[in-house]
C-alpha cells in the first residue's frame, strides 16, 4: 500500500515540477490573448513609452494614447503612453499585471494609470480557461481571496473557483494548449497594437443588444447616482483587503519611482470598487464616474453599448482624463511651492 | 458526477483513502462505506433520483426474497418484479415515444387525439440499473443464484458507483460473490486499475472529445457537404462513439480495480473484427451478453418448443428460430438505446447483418474450399474486416441521426459522385487525425491485452514505463478537450 501511495505521489510531484518549469519559461501574460499581442510589442518598444494604462475594457476601449499624449504634451508634460487595458479584466487580473510590471528590472516607464475595477475573481465565462492565469500566482490568489471575502456587494461567493483554478494550475489541466502557443508562437502585430493599444469597440452583437433595449443605460445611470447618494450616508464602508493590496502596490511603485494614478471610469456601477476608491490614501486619484459632473459620458451620442463609449466618446474621455491629469499635476506643483 | 469532472477527481481519492486506511479490515464496513459513497456519487447529480434508485433496489431485494420463498408455486413475484423494473424504465424513457407514435398512427388514419405526453427528466443510468435489477431477480428465479438476505450487499450490487451510470452491466451474480469476501490491497490490481483509468481518460478526453466539433457539424449540415466529407464524418463518428464509451468503460473498470473489484470486460477492440458476430462479441460486451441470456435465448427456447417440424416453408427450423430470436432481440437492443425510430432501425440493421452472416457461413466455407484459400488468409481477413467496419459505420449514421429520413438523405448524399473527391476538414485539426492514428495503432499492438496500457506480463524497465505514463498524461494535457463533455451513453 505504502509503495502504491508513494508512486502516485511521486507521479504527481514529477508532473507538478515539470509544469512549474513550463510556467517559469512562459511569459506572465500568457493566459490573456490580448496581452499576448500587446505585451511583446510593448516590451520591444519600451523606450518609446514612459506611461501605461492598465484596466478593463473601459480603459482598453476608452483611452486613445495619441489624444491623451497630445493634450498633456501641449501643456508641458512629456507623456508617451501605451494602453495595456484588456476586455473583461477585473481587479485581480489588473493588479497581477501591475505587480509583475512593477517587479520588473530596468522598468523604463514612470507613470501608470490603474483603473479601479470590480472584484469578481473569476467570471463564469473565464472559469476553467487560461484567462484566469492571474489567480495561478500564490500572491495574487491570496489577495483575490481576501478581497473577495471582504466584499459586501458580491452576492455569489466564488472562493471555490479560486482554489480550483490554483489546483488546475498545479497540474496545468486545460491550460496547456494556450501555454505552449504563448511560449512558441510569435505574436502577430495586429489591431491590438496599431493605435498604441487602443481599439474602438466594434462588437455588433453588443451594439444590437443595446439598441434593442436602450433603457438599460438609464438603469445603470440610476445605479451610479445611487452609489453617490449612498456615499454621503455610508462613508464608513470600504473593502480593507482591497485597500491593503493597493497600499502594497503603492509601496512597490514608490520603490521603483513610478507614479501610480488610480482612475474610476464612467459607466462602472460596481459598489465595491466605487466605495473603496473613495478610501484610497492618495492624492493621485481621478474620478470620472460621476453622472452629474460628466453627463456627456452617459449621453447616447457617446454611447456604444451600456458599459462602453463609442469612438467619439473615447476621444472625449481621453481628453477629459488628460485635463484631470494636468489639473492634478498643477495642484501638486502648487502644493510643493507652498511647502 | 462525471468521471472527467473535477468533483470526481476530489471524490475518488477521498473514497480511496477512507476505504483502504479506515474501513479495510471489516467486510461489513467496506461494503457499507462503498454503498454510502455510491449513493453520494449518484445523488450528486440529483438527489430525487437517488430516492428512485433506492426504491428500486429495495423492491428488488424484497422481490428476490419472495421469489426464493415462493418460486415453485407461481411466477407472480417474478412478473411483479419485471413490471416494476420495466414499468419504471418505460415510464421515464419510452412513455412519450409510445404515446406520440400512437397519436401519429391514429392521425394517419384520419382521427385526431390530444397527445398526453409528460415532461420528465430521464434518470441517469436508469437503463443500466434496471437491467442489473432484472438480471438479479431472473437469476434467482432460475436458481442461478440464491436470494441474498444481506441488504447492503444487494443494494451495493445494484448501485456500485463505478458502474451505476453507464455500466458495464456487471450482474449481481458476479458482483455479489466479490462483495462477500473482504477486499485485500493488491498492488498489481491497483496499479493496473490506475493504468486503465489513465488510458480511459486519454481515450475520452483526447480522442472522443476532440471530435464532436467536426462530427456534429457534418451531421447537421449533411445536405450541403460532399460525399467524401460525409463519409469522413461517419467514420469519425464511429471512432468518437467508440472512444467515448470504451474510454468510459476503462475508467469504470479501472476505478473498480482501485477498490479490489474485477468487472467484466466491456470492449475488446471491436473495430478490428473480421465479421459482425465478432464485432458484437467485442462491442459493449456486457450488454450483448445480457440480451443474449435474458432475451435471445429465452425467445429461441420458446420458439423451438413451439415448432416441431425440421423445416417450415422449406427453411430449416434452426434458421427460423435464429431469425425470430435475432429480430426480436435487436429490435429491443435498438429500443434500449433510445426512444426513437433511428435506434430501432440501427438495431434491426445489425440484426439483418447478423442473419446474413449466419446464412452465408456454410456457402462461404464451401467457396473458400473451392478456391483453396485459407480462412486466415491475410487478404481475406483484411477485406472482411474493412467490410465489417463499413457496415458498422453505415449503421452509426442511423444511430446519430435525428430522424430515419435524415439518415437516408445522409447516405444518399454520401454515395454520390463527390464521394471520390477530397474531403473538407472544416473544424477538424490534422493533429486530431494523427492522434487517432496513434491511438488505433497502440490499440492494434495491444489487441490481445485487457486494455491498451496493460503491461503486467511485460518486463519493461521502470524508466520506460514511467516515460509511457507521463507521455500519455501530457498527451491528455496538451491535446485534451477539457470541456467536461458528457459521455454519449449517459443518454441511454
Amino acid at each position: 500500500m505504502r509503495l502504491f501511495i508513494i508512486k502516485i505521489l511521486l507521479f504527481i510531484t514529477v508532473i507538478v515540477s515539470v509544469n512549474q518549469v513550463i510556467l517559469f519559461v512562459a511569459p506572465y501574460w500568457w493566459g490573456n490573448n490580448m496581452l499576448r499581442e500587446k505585451m511583446p510589442y510593448f516590451y520591444e518598444n519600451q523606450d518609446k513609452y514612459n506611461t501605461v494604462f492598465l484596466g478593463s475594457s473601459r480603459i482598453f476601449r476608452h483611452v486613445i494614447p495619441n489624444t491623451f499624449d497630445s493634450f498633456v504634451n501641449k501643456r508641458g508634460y512629456d507623456m508617451r503612453s501605451f494602453n495595456l487595458g484588456t476586455a473583461g479584466a477585473a481587479n485581480p487580473e489588473t493588479f497581477y499585471i501591475l505587480r509583475k510590471l512593477l517587479k520588473q528590472e530596468n522598468l523604463l516607464i514612470n507613470t501608470i494609470f490603474v483603473e479601479i475595477v470590480h472584484n469578481m475573481p473569476i467570471d463564469d465565462i473565464n472559469y476553467h480557461t487560461s484567462r484566469v492565469v492571474y489567480n495561478m500566482d500564490i500572491e495574487s490568489l491570496i489577495s483575490s481571496y481576501r478581497i473577495h471575502r471582504d466584499s459586501k456587494f458580491i452576492k455569489e461567493k466564488l472562493h471555490k473557483r479560486l482554489f480550483v483554478t490554483f489546483a488546475e494550475r498545479l497540474m496545468l489541466i486545460s491550460y496547456m494548449q494556450d501555454l505552449i502557443s504563448a511560449i512558441f508562437d510569435k505574436p502577430s502585430e495586429n489591431e491590438y497594437t496599431v493605435n498604441d493599444g487602443y481599439l474602438k469597440k466594434s462588437s455588433v452583437s453588443a451594439r444590437e443588444a443595446f439598441l434593442k433595449n436602450p433603457k438599460v443605460l438609464d438603469r445603470r445611470i440610476k445605479r451610479i447616482k445611487q452609489n453617490f447618494k449612498k456615499l454621503k450616508s455610508s462613508k464608513e464602508y470600504y473593502n480593507q483587503s482591497y485597500l491593503d493590496y493597493i497600499k502594497d502596490l503603492q509601496i512597490l511603485a514608490k520603490e521603483k519611482n513610478v507614479e501610480l494614478i488610480f482612475v474610476l471610469t464612467p459607466r462602472n456601477h460596481n459598489r465595491d470598487c466605487f466605495f473603496t476608491f473613495q478610501h484610497i490614501d492618495s492624492n493621485k486619484k481621478i474620478d470620472l464616474n460621476s453622472v452629474n459632473k460628466y453627463p456627456k459620458f452617459y449621453s447616447e451620442k457617446y454611447t456604444y453599448d451600456v458599459g462602453h463609449l463609442n469612438h467619439k466618446g473615447a476621444k472625449l474621455f481621453s481628453k477629459v482624463l488628460a485635463q484631470e491629469y494636468v489639473k492634478m499635476k498643477r495642484r501638486e506643483r502648487k502644493k510643493k511651492e507652498k511647502d | 458526477m462525471l468521471f472527467n469532472s473535477l468533483e470526481f477527481i476530489i471524490f475518488l481519492p477521498i473514497v480511496f483513502l477512507v476505504y483502504w486506511f479506515i474501513v479495510q479490515r471489516n467486510l461489513k464496513l467496506q461494503n457499507f462505506f462503498l454503498l454510502a459513497a455510491s449513493y453520494f456519487f449518484y445523488g450528486w447529480w440529483d438527489w430525487r433520483f437517488l430516492l428512485l434508485l433506492i426504491f428500486l433496489a429495495l423492491s428488488n431485494y424484497s422481490i428476490g426474497l419472495l421469489i426464493s420463498k415462493y418460486r415453485r408455486k407461481d411466477r407472480f413475484f417474478l412478473i411483479t418484479g419485471l413490471l416494476i423494473n420495466l414499468g419504471t424504465l418505460v415510464y421515464f424513457k419510452y412513455y412519450n415515444f409510445f404515446v406520440s407514435s400512437f397519436v401519429d398512427l391514429i392521425s394517419s388514419i384520419g382521427y385526431t387525439i390530444k397527445s398526453p405526453t409528460i415532461n420528465v427528466i430521464l434518470p441517469l443510468g436508469i437503463s443500466f440499473y434496471t437491467f442489473l435489477s432484472i438480471s438479479y431477480i431472473v437469476d434467482i428465479y432460475k436458481n442461478k443464484i440464491d436470494a441474498n438476505r444481506n441488504i447492503i450487499e444487494v443494494l451495493l450490487s445494484l448501485s456500485f458507483f463505478p458502474i451505476i451510470l453507464a455500466g458495464p452491466i456487471e450482474r449481481p451474480s458476479s458482483l455479489i460473490p466479490q462483495l462477500k469476501k473482504i477486499r485485500r490491497f493488491d498492488y498489481n490490481t491497483l496499479s493496473d486499475g490506475m493504468r486503465q483509468i489513465l488510458w480511459g481518460l486519454f481515450t475520452k478526453i483526447v480522442i472522443a472529445d476532440n471530435l464532436p466539433g467536426f462530427t456534429n457539424e457534418i451531421f447537421t449540415n449533411y445536405s450541403n457537404l460532399q460525399g467524401s466529407t460525409l463519409l469522413l464524418g461517419a467514420i469519425l463518428y464511429a471512432i468518437q462513439i467508440y472512444a467515448d464509451f470504451a474510454g468510459y468503460s476503462d475508467i469504470a473498470i479501472g476505478t473498480a480495480k482501485l477498490f479490489g473489484f474485477k468487472l467484466v470486460r466491456n470492449f475488446a477492440y471491436p473495430y478490428f473484427s473480421r465479421d459482425i458476430t465478432v464485432f458484437w462479441k467485442r462491442w459493449h460486451i456486457s450488454l450483448t451478453n445480457w440480451f443474449r441470456d435474458y432475451v435471445f435465448l429465452p425467445i429461441a427456447y420458446s420458439v423451438s418448443k413451439k415448432i416441431k417440424k425440421d423445416r417450415v416453408l422449406k427453411i430449416k427450423t434452426d434458421y427460423i428460430i435464429y431469425i425470430i430470436g435475432i429480430i426480436l432481440t435487436w429490435l429491443l437492443t435498438g429500443l434500449w438505446h433510445g426512444a426513437n425510430y433511428t435506434f430501432i432501425i440501427w438495431g434491426l440493421l445489425h440484426g439483418f447483418f447478423l442473419i446474413i452472416y449466419h446464412i452465408q457461413k456454410k456457402p462461404r466455407k464451401k467457396f473458400l474450399k473451392k478456391i483453396k484459400a485459407s480462412n486466415n488468409n491475410i487478404l481475406i481477413v483484411s477485406i472482411e474486416s474493412i467490410i465489417t467496419f463499413f457496415i458498422v459505420v453505415i449503421t452509426w449514421i442511423f444511430f446519430n441521426s435525428n430522424t430515419v429520413s435524415q439518415a437516408f438523405s445522409f447516405i444518399k448524399n454520401m454515395v454520390s459522385g463527390s464521394l471520390f473527391s477530397l474531403p473538407e476538414l472544416g473544424a477538424l485539426k490534422i493533429a486530431t487525425l494523427i492522434l487517432i492514428f496513434i491511438f488505433l495503432t497502440i490499440e492494434w499492438m495491444q489487441r490481445e491485452k485487457q486494455h491498451a496500457l496493460y503491461f503486467d506480463n511485460i518486463k519493461m524497465p521502470l524508466v520506460l514505463r514511467w516515460a509511457i505514463y507521463l507521455s500519455v498524461f501530457y498527451a491528455i494535457l496538451i491535446f485534451g478537450a477539457f470541456n467536461e463533455t458528457e459521455f454519449i451513453y449517459f443518454a441511454f
